[in-house]
C-alpha cells in the first residue's frame, strides 16, 4: 500500500469510526501541514476545515509545518514491542523536524489515532495490514537498534544525568 | 479436574455484557534454562459487538535471551471458540474437560518464541465461585495451583523438548470495563513437580487504581494432599522496593501511546507471612525481570496495566504439623 493510499485510509477510518476524535484531530491539526517521510516515499499532509489533503511531496521545496520522517522497519519493531519511542528518537530512527508546537502537535495527532484503534476494527485490520505487507520486505524485518546514548557524551553530562537519576538503566 | 471450566459467556438478555471479560491462563518455568513464561487467551466484550476482541498473549523471559513476546488481537468472528478452548491464528489454548488437561499452542513464522505444551494438574482444583467487586463490574475465577508441564519448544530458533516443567493454571471471567477505578496483585509461587510434598502457594488481593485501599487477602498453600487457605485475619504483605530494570511493554502501539507508563512505580518484590493456629507461612519473593501488558477496552476509552513480575521465592513454615522449606520460581502481576 503506498503511503498517500495509508495515511488517507486511517483519516478515512478515524473518521467513520470514532467522529468525535476525528473533531479532535482537525482542532489539533488545524490548518497545519506535515511532510510525513517512510523510507524513500514522502507525502504533504493536510487538514483544511475538516477536510483531508495528501499530496505527493516535491521534495526540499515543500513548505510545511512540520516533517516526520522513519522506516518501515522502526514502525515494525515499534508495533511489536521490542523498540519505545523514546529510543527510537534517540537512535535517530524517528526524526521530527518543526517548532516545538508544531511537533506536539504532530504528536497529538498520532496519539488520537492510538487512543482510538482499540474500539476501531477497522483501524486494527489496517494496523495488521501494514504489518503483512511491511513484514514481506527482508529489509523491513532487519531493524538494528543501537545502544543509547549514540552520540558523544562529556563526562560533566554523565555526572548531571547520573545525579538527576537519569541515566538509562541495565537492560535485558 | 476441573470439569466444568467452560468460557461463561453472557446471554443475550444479559445488559451487563458489554463489560464482559473471561480468560484462560497458564504459567510455567523452566529450571533447566531459567526460562519463566505465560500463555493466555482472552475475550473482551459482549459476543454481539464487532468491536469485541479475542486476544492471545505470550509473554516469555530468560537470562539469555531476554524478553520474547506476542500478541495477537482477533475479532470473535475471526477466532476459534469453543466451550472451553479459544483459538486464534498463532495462539491456542484448550482444556480437556475429561481431565482438566490443558493444550497450549504458539506458533507463527515471526515468533521468537513457538511451542506445543501439555499441561497435567496435579493437585485438585479450586473454584472461587463468588463474585468478587471490581471497578464498575464483578470478577470471579477458578484455578488449578499445580500443574505438571512437557512438550517441546523454540526460543530464538533454540529447539528445546521440556519435560517436567512447573505449571500453574486459572480461568478468570466478569464484568468490567480496563480503566475502572481497579487494581490487583496477584503472586503465584510455583512447586517443583518433582518433589509433590513441596507447597506451591497463590496468593492474590483486589485493590483500588492507585493500590492504597485493599480488598480481603487471599492465600492458598497446596501441598498435593493437604490444601490450606489463609484470608484477611492471617496474611501481612509488604511490597519491597521499587523495581528499576527495564519493562518490556506490549503491545507496541499501546506501549507507543503510554510513554507516561514506561517507568511506573511497580515494586521489585515481596514478603508475606501467614499464621493461623500451629500453621506459619514465610514468603521472600525477588524480581528480576518484568513486563507490561496494556489491555485496552474494547467499548470504553480506558487502560489497564498488567505488570509480570518475574523471579525466585523461598519460602518457610510449617502446615499442618509438616515443615517446609523451598524455593522456586514465581511471578507477581501487579495491575494498575
Amino acid at each position: 500500500m503506498m503511503l498517500k493510499v495509508y495515511i488517507t485510509a486511517l483519516i478515512e477510518d478515524l473518521h467513520e469510526c470514532d467522529p468525535d476524535a476525528y473533531v479532535r484531530m482537525c482542532h489539533v491539526v488545524g490548518k497545519r501541514s506535515a511532510r510525513i517521510q517512510l523510507d524513500e516515499e514522502a507525502v504533504i499532509v493536510r487538514m483544511n476545515l475538516g477536510m483531508l489533503q495528501v499530496e505527493s511531496s516535491t521534495g526540499e521545496a515543500d513548505v510545511v509545518s512540520g516533517e516526520g520522517k522513519t522506516t518501515r522497519a522502526t514502525v515494525l519493531a515499534l508495533l511489536d514491542g521490542s523498540l519505545e519511542v523514546s529510543e527510537a528518537i534517540l537512535n535517530d530512527s524517528i526524526a521530527v523536524y518543526g517548532e516545538l508546537e508544531e511537533i506536539n502537535r504532530m504528536f497529538q495527532a498520532i496519539e488520537i489515532i492510538l487512543d482510538a484503534s482499540p474500539r476501531c476494527p477497522e483501524l486494527q485490520r489496517l494496523s495488521q495490514k501494514f504489518v503483512q505487507e511491511a513484514s514481506a520486505n527482508p529489509n523491513a524485518l532487519s531493524f538494528e537498534n543501537s545502544t543509547w546514548y549514540p552520540f558523544a557524551v562529556l563526562p560533566q553530562e554523565m555526572q548531571l544525568l547520573a545525579r538527576y537519576d537519569l541515566l538509562p538503566r541495565e537492560t535485558k | 479436574m476441573i470439569t466444568s471450566d467452560t468460557l461463561r459467556p453472557p446471554f443475550f438478555i444479559d445488559h451487563t455484557a458489554p463489560a464482559y471479560k473471561d480468560w484462560f491462563h497458564l504459567n510455567f518455568a523452566d529450571a533447566t534454562s531459567d526460562t519463566s513464561g505465560l500463555i493466555n487467551v482472552s475475550l473482551h466484550g459482549s459476543p454481539w459487538d464487532d468491536r469485541s476482541r479475542a486476544m492471545g498473549t505470550v509473554l516469555l523471559h530468560s537470562p539469555e535471551f531476554g524478553w520474547t513476546s506476542h500478541v495477537e488481537i482477533l475479532a470473535y468472528s475471526e477466532a476459534n471458540l469453543g466451550a472451553s478452548s479459544i483459538g486464534l491464528r498463532d495462539v491456542a489454548l484448550a482444556i480437556d474437560q475429561r481431565n482438566g488437561t490443558i493444550h497450549a499452542s504458539v506458533a507463527g513464522a515471526s515468533s521468537r518464541f513457538r511451542s506445543r505444551l501439555l499441561a497435567e494438574p496435579i493437585s485438585a482444583p479450586l473454584e472461587v465461585g463468588q463474585k468478587s467487586p471490581l471497578g464498575s463490574g464483578w470478577i470471579s475465577w477458578c484455578l488449578a495451583p499445580r500443574m505438571r508441564i512437557s512438550g517441546e519448544w523454540e526460543i530464538a530458533g533454540h529447539p528445546a523438548a521440556c519435560k517436567n516443567l512447573a505449571g500453574y493454571h486459572d480461568h478468570n471471567w466478569g464484568r468490567w470495563y480496563w480503566g475502572d477505578d481497579f487494581g490487583w496483585e496477584w503472586g503465584c509461587f510455583l512447586a517443583d513437580p518433582q518433589h509433590p510434598e513441596a507447597p506451591s502457594f497463590v496468593f492474590t488481593r483486589t485493590c483500588d487504581r492507585r493500590h492504597q485501599r485493599y480488598g480481603e487477602p487471599f492465600l492458598l498453600a497446596d501441598l498435593g494432599s493437604t490444601r490450606k487457605q489463609y484470608g484477611a485475619d492471617n496474611i501481612a504483605i509488604r511490597l519491597a522496593g521499587q523495581f528499576r530494570g527495564v519493562l518490556h511493554r506490549v503491545p507496541g502501539a499501546m506501549a507507543a501511546l503510554h510513554q507516561e507508563m514506561a517507568q511506573p512505580d511497580i515494586p521489585a518484590g515481596l514478603e508475606l507471612v501467614a499464621r493461623r493456629g500451629t500453621d506459619r507461612v514465610h514468603i521472600t519473593f525477588e524480581g528480576h525481570a518484568a513486563a507490561q501488558f496494556i489491555t485496552a477496552d474494547t467499548v470504553v476509552r480506558g487502560y489497564g496495566f498488567i505488570h509480570e513480575i518475574v523471579g525466585k521465592y523461598s519460602s518457610f513454615g510449617c502446615i499442618g504439623g509438616k515443615n517446609f522449606e523451598t524455593k522456586g520460581y514465581a511471578v507477581l502481576e501487579y495491575v494498575i
